[in-house]
């Protein structure tokens, strides 16, 4: 899967997640996108196998009695998209991957 | 602020908008957002971040939220399937231009004219008051007696009912609309305007667009605080939007106000329909109107508006006005005995102009219904016959493994958009006619607007019956041609489904026959109107003279007292008399018809004992010496007012028919004496009957009094000519000049004009339904014609069988057209049952003519016989011309 493929909003919803915002509302506060275009840019980031979901515990939702809210995590695919499209997309702020054994320097420096 | 409106908003959206989401998809859809939306939530209440802005956001998120849902449908493909049909629908239908055409200007007719009425009903009365906010909770208020529902308010009254708490009641204002004159650089001009309760504003939630608006500390002093408040199209065509205009001072009526502010845009005031000026607080009474109203409980001149409570129902609120009202006719026993008081909904106001198109519209919007009934008949034969000719290819399309959900979403998809695009062109027609409507109005001397046209209601409107129509249309044929049974006949045989025509035809023909019955249905109604129109126009309105002008004065701001203005129209009346072709001339404080304003008032009438509960009253107008002569209304009995009936003379009043027979039963009036107010008057003369309000109008008791005697400020002059009467406008407005220059001639009109007003919602009515019911014979015609001519062809053979048995064209045409001509007759006696039920709903409306008019009747059934026979026989004349060999022949 190359970034080519990928908008710069789906990008930024991708970014937001590396960044550590898991939740649906919380991603669009991140991005400043609406929610009617991160939503549907989630699911298919899902689809494509950059992002996984997953759902709060039960258990520990009830105790604090609210419902179960799905999360988001980058997998190893995304974090190499996000990576290669970082390079392009040069105005998003540094986020680090080290986790998923990239290191490096993103986004590239601006020139001078 | 509190974050529970917003979540249950957010939420409600929500959910709603999961049925968008595929059924696979839907369960974890709905919990992530209301997991989402729940949280959200709760971390604002507990970080105390709730406000308007994050409140709004929440809203907004799930707004969101229709967006994913409709992303999923579209990326599940049934959203690319409805795309692919619609596409297909079209490529299908342009195949078929020539159909396509008919169909949706067919339809266009139907969906049309309920745009049309639609549009009307929604600009008059669905938005009484524009620019109201929550409108849904105003209600009009009205005393009642036991004969009437639409008495005025008076103030002491009002102050009451205000000032009582009413259980459901919110708040309770008044207004009064009159003309006013202002005070212009070159002279006066007249503005129309409105005397508001201080809460009026703060009530209907109007906003300003520059300044202020009135409050309750506006109309606190009594004649002392006189301060204005312009509408927003007053201001923009006066003024021209000018903001230094507030804080500058407006001579009205002789006084100077201080403009303090300019409504919003859209408000025009508190009566539907009618566009005022200027709103000055009830307080400035005395500048607005004559006599000191604000004191005189049993003085009613003010329309009432009450505010319910939020959640409050209208019979909570009337019940406790029961009680109020009980309380006020204990407590002030001589103004208020045997009345109540009584709520509508703004929509069915009793008074103004509401009270006079509700019926109107409720007759139009009933029979464009019909008529779109018949337009939906008319499309189901139509495409029926479409269906049926389109067997082998919807055949082909379900061996080719289309199931039958497909061809009915195939054929409804169609129809659908045929109805659409018809509802497009419907939803132009009733652009247009915002105009024609106004076109309609004649000149009135009150500034009557309807804003009638494209609102976002009349699209909704014609959308939602496009579809509703569209879906319908379809359903039925795509059920019909996608029986399993007709499956494979059609491929076998060749020809376009030979089987049985006469049985696949019977629907069609059952089509026909609803058609004609409507159609008649819409023609007699539209008869009976234009018969009625006719009627009205020959009835006598109690009143010979044609030829001459009326125009309005008013003598107040002008500088006159009492005694002044006397002499005035004493002078004037001469000076007017002695022009070159003037015949008469008086002055009145008002004609016969005319309607939208009326004034009667309670009397005594001396050895008159009137029943428990009776009410002793008429209406009345305050005349000028010489007024039954210059309007040829005769006096039956007794004598004319003469110069001599002056203030120190006895005070005497001349009656009309139906009062001195009301009254004076069997004996002479004449004499007799009738208290009005605080004073009797001698009953000296009796005048013909005449139709004071409107030409259908029931005899009422009416009194003319003398301006000698009876003083009034505001009268019309009255001018009957020998020749054509626009001639004698300007030596009139001269002659008004030179007696003095400050007074304005308002509202000029010609008899004939004042005339015709009270005829234009006949003609209105007529007119329309003339062109419904025209419109609906030839949609029948085309249909029956639709129906023979395929009949025909279905039965090529047997026709060609029959002719070389030796039938003669002239039986085989005697054939066709007898066998049309029988579902035209079995409509038709259908229609004239349903047509004699559904007019007696608009009996009222009628008068001068019965419902069962034969005129109308026979008429209708021979027009719509002629328009059948001809219908039946173009198809006729081509079955007898066929060659019977080639007949024989064909497959």
């Amino acid at each position: 899967m190359g970034s080519d493929s990928l908008s710069f909003g789906t990008v930024a919803v991708l970014h937001a997640v590396a960044a550590g915002y898991q939740f649906g509302f919380d991603i669009v506060d991140a991005t400043g996108l609406t929610a009617g275009s991160v939503y549907p840019s989630l699911d298919r980031l899902e689809d494509l196998g950059l992002l996984r979901s997953s759902w709060e515990d039960a258990g520990s939702a009830q105790s604090e009695k609210r419902p179960a809210r799905r999360y988001f995590a980058l997998t190893g695919l995304g974090a190499r998209t996000l990576a290669e499209a970082l390079a392009k997309h040069k105005t998003l702020r540094p986020v680090s991957l080290k986790a998923f054994g990239i290191p490096g320097l993103w986004p590239a420096r601006r020139r001078a | 602020m509190n974050i529970d409106r917003p979540r249950r908003t957010a939420l409600w959206i929500v959910d709603h908008a999961a049925w968008l989401v595929p059924g696979a998809e839907r369960r974890r859809w709905l919990a992530q957002w209301r997991a989402d939306i729940w949280h959200r939530c709760a971390v604002l209440e507990r970080k105390q971040l709730v406000s308007r802005r994050t409140a709004r956001a929440i809203v907004g998120r799930a707004g969101g939220a229709v967006w994913h849902a409709a992303w999923l449908r579209y990326r599940s493909g049934d959203l690319q399937m409805l795309i692919h049909d619609l596409r297909d629908a079209i490529r299908s239908l342009k195949g078929r231009p020539g159909f396509t055409a008919v169909a949706v200007l067919t339809l266009a007719l139907g969906i049309g004219a309920n745009s049309v009425i639609f549009s009307w009903i929604e600009a008059t009365l669905l938005t009484p008051i524009p620019g109201a906010v929550n409108a849904g909770s105003l209600t009009a208020l009205h005393f009642t007696t036991a004969t009437r529902n639409d008495l005025s308010l008076s103030y002491p009254n009002y102050v009451d009912i205000r000032d009582a708490a009413v259980p459901g009641v919110a708040d309770v204002a008044v207004f009064g609309a009159g003309a006013l004159s202002l005070r212009t650089t070159d002279g006066t001009e007249r503005v129309w305007g409105e005397v508001v309760s201080g809460n009026m504003f703060p009530m209907l939630g109007v906003g300003a667009a520059a300044g202020r608006l009135l409050t309750p500390d506006d109309d606190r002093v009594p004649d002392g605080h006189p301060v204005v408040v312009l509408s927003h199209g007053f201001w923009q065509r006066r003024f021209a939007g000018r903001a230094g205009i507030i804080g500058e001072s407006l001579t009205l009526n002789g006084r100077d106000f201080t403009v303090i502010g300019v409504t919003a845009r859209g408000f025009q005031g508190t009566q539907p329909m009618i566009a005022l000026d200027v709103f000055l607080p009830v307080a400035m009474q005395k500048s607005f109107i004559a006599g000191d109203r604000l004191t005189q409980r049993g003085s009613g001149w003010l329309q009432g508006l009450v505010r319910l409570k939020p959640d409050a129902s209208m019979a909570e609120a009337q019940a406790g006005l029961d009680v109020v009202a009980r309380r006020l006719a204990t407590e002030y026993p001589a103004e208020n005995t045997g009345r109540g008081l009584r709520l509508f909904e703004l929509w069915r106001t009793p008074s103004g102009g509401t009270g006079m198109l509700l019926p109107v519209m409720a007759v139009l919007g009933g029979l464009v219904a019909l008529l779109l009934a018949l337009v939906c008949a008319n499309m189901a034969g139509l495409l029926l016959a479409r269906a049926n000719g389109r067997q082998r290819e919807l055949a082909v399309r379900r061996s080719l493994g289309a199931g039958r959900l497909q061809v009915v979403r195939l054929l409804m998809t169609e129809s659908i958009v045929l109805a659409l695009a018809a509802g497009v062109i419907g939803a132009f027609i009733a652009r247009w006619s915002g105009d024609l409507l106004n076109a309609f109005l004649p000149p009135l001397p009150i500034p009557v607007i309807i804003d009638a046209g494209l609102s976002t209601q009349v699209l909704a409107f014609a959308t939602a019956v496009s579809l509703v129509v569209g879906a319908m249309l379809g359903l039925f044929p795509g059920l019909q041609a996608s029986k399993a049974a007709d499956l494979a006949s059609p491929l076998k045989d060749g020809s376009s489904g030979n089987s049985a025509p006469w049985r696949r035809g019977r629907l069609r023909q059952g089509l026909i026959v609803v058609q004609v019955a409507l159609a008649l249905v819409l023609l007699v109604s539209a008869g009976l109107f234009i018969r009625a129109l006719g009627a009205a126009r020959t009835l006598d309105p109690g009143f010979q003279a044609r030829n001459g002008i009326v125009g309005a004065i008013d003598v107040t701001p002008a500088g006159y007292d009492e005694a002044g203005g006397r002499q005035l129209f004493m002078r004037l009346t001469e000076a007017l008399r002695a022009l070159p072709g003037v015949e008469a001339a008086a002055v009145g404080q008002r004609l016969p018809l005319t309607s939208l304003e009326s004034s009667d008032r309670g009397v005594e009438v001396e050895g008159y004992l009137p029943a428990t509960g009776e009410e002793v009253g008429a209406f009345y107008a305050t005349v000028g010496v010489g007024y039954f002569d210059t309007l040829r209304m005769p006096l039956v009995e007794g004598r004319d007012f003469t110069p001599r009936d002056d203030a120190d003379a006895t005070p005497v009043i001349v009656i009309n028919e139906t009062m001195a027979r009301r009254y004076w039963a069997g004996r002479s009036s004449l004499g007799g004496r009738v208290k009005v107010g605080d004073r009797w008057l001698e009953v000296i003369g009796v005048a013909k009957d005449s139709k004071y309000g409107s030409i259908s109008e029931s005899p009422r008791s009416f009194m003319y009094l003398p301006v000698a005697q009876s003083w009034r400020a505001a009268m019309r002059i009255i001018v009957r000519t020998a020749g054509p009467p626009e001639a004698i406008i300007a030596p009139v407005r001269e002659t008004l000049q030179r007696l003095d220059p400050n007074l304005p001639l308002f509202d000029v009109q010609t008899l004939d004009e004042h005339i015709a007003f009270s005829f234009f919602v006949f003609e209105m009515v007529a007119t329309l339904l003339g062109i419904f019911g025209a419109t609906a014979g030839l949609l029948a015609a085309l249909g029956l014609y639709g129906v023979m001519a395929q009949s025909v062809i279905l039965r090529t053979r047997e026709i060609g069988v029959r002719i070389s048995l030796g039938a003669t064209s002239g039986q085989v045409r005697q054939m066709i057209v007898g066998q049309g001509l029988v579902l035209a007759v079995v409509g038709l006696a259908l229609g004239v049952l349903i047509a004699l039920g559904v007019t007696r709903l608009f009996a009222s409306q009628l008068m001068g003519v019965s419902v069962y008019d034969p005129v109308s009747y026979i008429v209708t059934v021979v027009l719509l016989t002629a328009t059948a026979v001809l219908a039946c026989y173009l198809p006729a004349r081509r079955a007898a011309r066929l060659d019977p060999v080639r007949a024989l022949r064909m497959e």
